[in-house]
């Protein structure tokens, strides 16, 4: 394509984007579709990677394709593989995308659908992506090197150790959320909860005939859960309506907490061929035909945005999460915009497969650039739902009540018009008792993609099918995370106990196996519990306590890039990692600082420590809570969450100043002073 | 090369590439790669190759993402 056309092309991406935004920002009274949040996306997105992820392959980064990759140099076969860069960018894919950019836009929905759509497309591109493909091109020049490794060879041991400590405070609050969501999903909904259940028993049949049976025929086994999956969720409708087993399957979400806890401990323990890869492979699969199906049901029946450019609760008075818009927003939308996590993802198995430097570009940026998107698609979801819905399905009893007639005055009284009715309809539509403070993510989601892809598919008979599929897809990959996440802990912890006793840090000692898991799955079970059993809603907190970890820990990733770049000699291009760097810290120490010291008793957890504490000193009960000792419990979890806080605050603090210590040991040296390994470094085992 | 052969070939690459998509471990890759890169190495029987491949992924401290 010669010069002329290329620019013309690209003018009228740009063009294409411009009136996109126009329409959603500017559109007066009359509703908007969907449609123009998904084109102001892709726009963003193409213009985006033509440009400035060039700028950075070329020239921040200046990859260099006659350096051989880790992949090239210790092909394996097996672990190290050099994969074609479309492929790598699917299973790179699959890795980042999770539970968090389905989740955290859902929740932010609440502020309408402006500020959350303008702040996963700033972030992805200033933030996210460019700390995906950083941290990606660092581990290859590294030989594949993990997250901690990496800032223990450039910062240093001592943050490297922090580094760690910080990741595992992140991974047992992350579980604890997560299994929340499944939580609030499935109490008393005996249909999805069946579904669930299903699926141990459908994991482990493949499991072993993955291993034992037919080994290695994992498409044949994939292909074989997935049939059983959907007949479970077609079952399950007379599952649920039988007396008897819909009253087994009709938990509490008490007793499903426990369950959960109990599933997390004896799944992590089994072998992992019986029950988290079968698990892994099916929940690849479902995530990928989901998302696509997504994708196309929103580009077919583009469906208006129903709710607002921006809602009365930008003022931090929301009933779904408390706080401003700033800073809360940019903490609550994490993934999909910038996700910490991803750091370890970037540094793990992805930096093994790649076959050439310039395939970075690809998978590390535009593979963020897709979750962004999968951000963008739950939002729409989330706003194509009647408003009053919304704020019925994910404000806390403490605020609606428990009835559809008083959480229909409740919500109108917002200026969300709503009837009784509507909420039991959209309750009966879906196959569901209630739809009634179902916070966190997953039921609304599920509920707009159920509406979308009945509209595309099946009609309104279909609409409980499609619910209960969306229920399940998310489920199935919480369950794994759950179960990966454990084992993930418990590596770490034992690492731990190691340098405390040798013998717990080996990974063959039984005792140490067990002490370790125990002390990993009581740690998210704990925060879990106390989740479940807060009157208050058990997500308004530990999403934000999450929320801050996450982007605390992007901050850490981007403060070793900037370092990275210093110690190249490249300051001249650092800005790209510390604008990003900069505003995450300006965004999470805030947040941060908020959630302990804020007055307000719905923001700061000291104030409301204090608040039931001193209450409860003087024998008053203050609503919600119900006894001395729930009060007495209320306050000390929020003294042990402000504690968390403080930890992840003083952490990144402390990472601060390691990495500017070292930025400006790098910038009075002359030569580069990186730990890259050399560019002339043959494969190993043959000669060049 | 006849064209049922190059369809052939072409199916083949497709399911592979799936296979590296979905993280699926590839015997004939493997095998491949060690007949061309280490001869006379001793070559790991398919089903202990698959229980390798599977708790190499799986095994190690690899955190799921959010």
């Amino acid at each position: 394509m010669n010069k002329l056309t290329s620019m013309l092309v690209w003018i009228v991406v740009a063009l294409v984007g411009a009136i996109a935004f126009a329409s959603l920002a500017l559109g007066r009274g009359e509703s908007v579709s969907s449609i123009w949040i998904v084109t102001a996306a892709l726009c963003v997105y193409f213009i985006a990677y033509r440009f400035y992820s060039k700028f950075i392959a070329d020239k921040v980064l200046r990859l260099d394709d006659s350096r051989l990759t880790p992949a090239v140099r210790h092909n394996d076969g097996m672990d190290y593989v050099p994969t074609n860069k479309w492929v790598l960018y699917g299973h790179h894919f699959a890795a980042i995308a999770g539970a968090g950019p389905l989740v955290g836009p859902v929740l932010a929905a609440q502020m309408g659908y402006l500020p959350g759509t303008l702040w996963i497309l700033a972030g992805v591109v200033a933030a996210g992506a460019v700390q995906d493909f950083i941290v990606l091109f660092a581990s290859v020049r590294r030989d594949g090197k993990s997250l901690g490794e990496m800032i223990k060879m450039e910062l240093g041991p001592v943050p490297g150790t922090l580094a760690l400590v910080g990741v595992l405070a992140i991974m047992i609050i992350i579980l604890a959320v997560l299994a929340l969501v499944v939580v609030k999903a499935l109490t008393a909904s005996p249909w999805g909860l069946f579904t669930i259940a299903a699926t141990i028993p459908i994991a482990l049949l493949m499991g072993i005939y993955m291993r034992v049976l037919r080994p290695g025929k994992i498409g044949e086994a994939s292909a074989i859960g997935v049939v059983l999956l959907l007949l479970s969720i077609v079952y399950g409708r007379a599952v649920a309506a039988d007396p008897t087993w819909g009253a087994l399957f009709t938990l509490s979400g008490p007793s499903l907490a426990w369950a959960l806890i109990l599933y997390g401990g004896i799944a992590a323990s089994l072998p992992v061929w019986l029950m988290l890869a079968p698990r892994d492979y099916l929940s690849t699969f479902l995530k990928i035909g989901t998302i696509v199906a997504l994708a196309i049901g929103i580009y077919i029946v583009a469906p208006p945005l129903a709710m607002p450019r921006t809602t009365l609760f930008i003022d931090g008075s929301g009933p779904v999460f408390s706080g401003k818009l700033f800073p809360f927003l940019f903490i609550t939308i994490a993934c999909g915009a910038v996700s910490g996590f991803h750091s370890l993802i970037s540094s793990g198995t992805t930096p093994k497969m790649i076959e050439n430097e310039s395939h970075m570009r690809l998978i590390g940026f535009g593979g963020m650039l897709a979750e962004s998107f999968v951000a963008i698609m739950a939002l729409t979801a989330a706003c194509v739902l009647v408003p009053g819905v919304y704020f019925a399905m994910n404000s806390p009893a403490a605020v609606i009540g428990t009835t559809a007639a008083n959480a229909a005055q409740v919500i109108s009284s917002w200026g969300f018009t709503i009837t009784p009715d509507m909420i039991t309809q959209t309750a009966a539509d879906i196959g569901e008792k209630t739809v009634l403070s179902r916070a966190g993510g997953a039921p609304t989601l599920a509920v707009g993609m159920a509406q979308i892809l009945s509209t595309a598919a099946g009609g309104k008979a279909m609409e409980a099918f499609w619910y209960h599929f969306a229920i399940l897809f998310e489920a199935l990959f919480i369950l794994t995370a759950v179960d990966a996440g454990t084992r993930a802990g418990r590596f770490m912890i034992q690492d731990m106990l190691g340098h405390a006793y040798k013998p717990l840090g080996d990974t063959k000692f039984l005792p140490g196996n067990v002490l370790a898991t125990v002390l990993c799955v009581s740690a998210w079970g704990y925060f879990l519990y106390q989740g479940v059993v807060d009157p208050l809603g058990g997500i308004n907190t530990l999403w934000q306590l999450f929320g801050v970890g996450n982007q605390m820990l992007a901050g850490i990733a981007l403060l070793l890039c900037t370092s990275v770049l210093v110690k190249m000699k490249r300051e001249r291009y650092v800005w790209v990692t510390l604008i990003p760097t900069a505003w995450l810290l300006i965004t999470t120490l805030t947040a941060g600082v908020q959630k302990i010291f804020h007055p307000d008793p719905k923001i700061g957890f000291l104030a409301l420590a204090h608040k039931f504490g001193d209450a409860a000193a003087q024998g008053q009960v203050l609503a919600p809570a119900k006894s001395i000792a729930e009060m007495q419990r209320v306050a000390f979890n929020n003294y042990l969450d402000a504690a968390v806080c403080s930890v992840f605050v003083l952490l990144v603090l402390a990472m601060c100043f390691f990495a500017l210590k070292i930025c400006l040991q790098a910038l009075r040296q002359a030569q580069p002073t990186v730990a890259e390994i050399p560019p002339y470094a043959s494969a190993k085992g043959v000669a060049t | 090369m006849s064209d049922e052969a190059s369809t052939r070939t072409r199916l083949q690459r497709f399911r592979q590439a799936c296979k590296q998509m979905f993280g699926i471990p590839d015997y004939e890759r493997y095998a491949a790669h060690m007949q061309a890169r280490h001869p006379g190495e001793p070559l790991l029987p398919e089903r202990e190759f698959h229980a390798m491949a599977i708790d190499h992924r799986y095994g190690g401290s690899r955190p799921r993402c959010c």
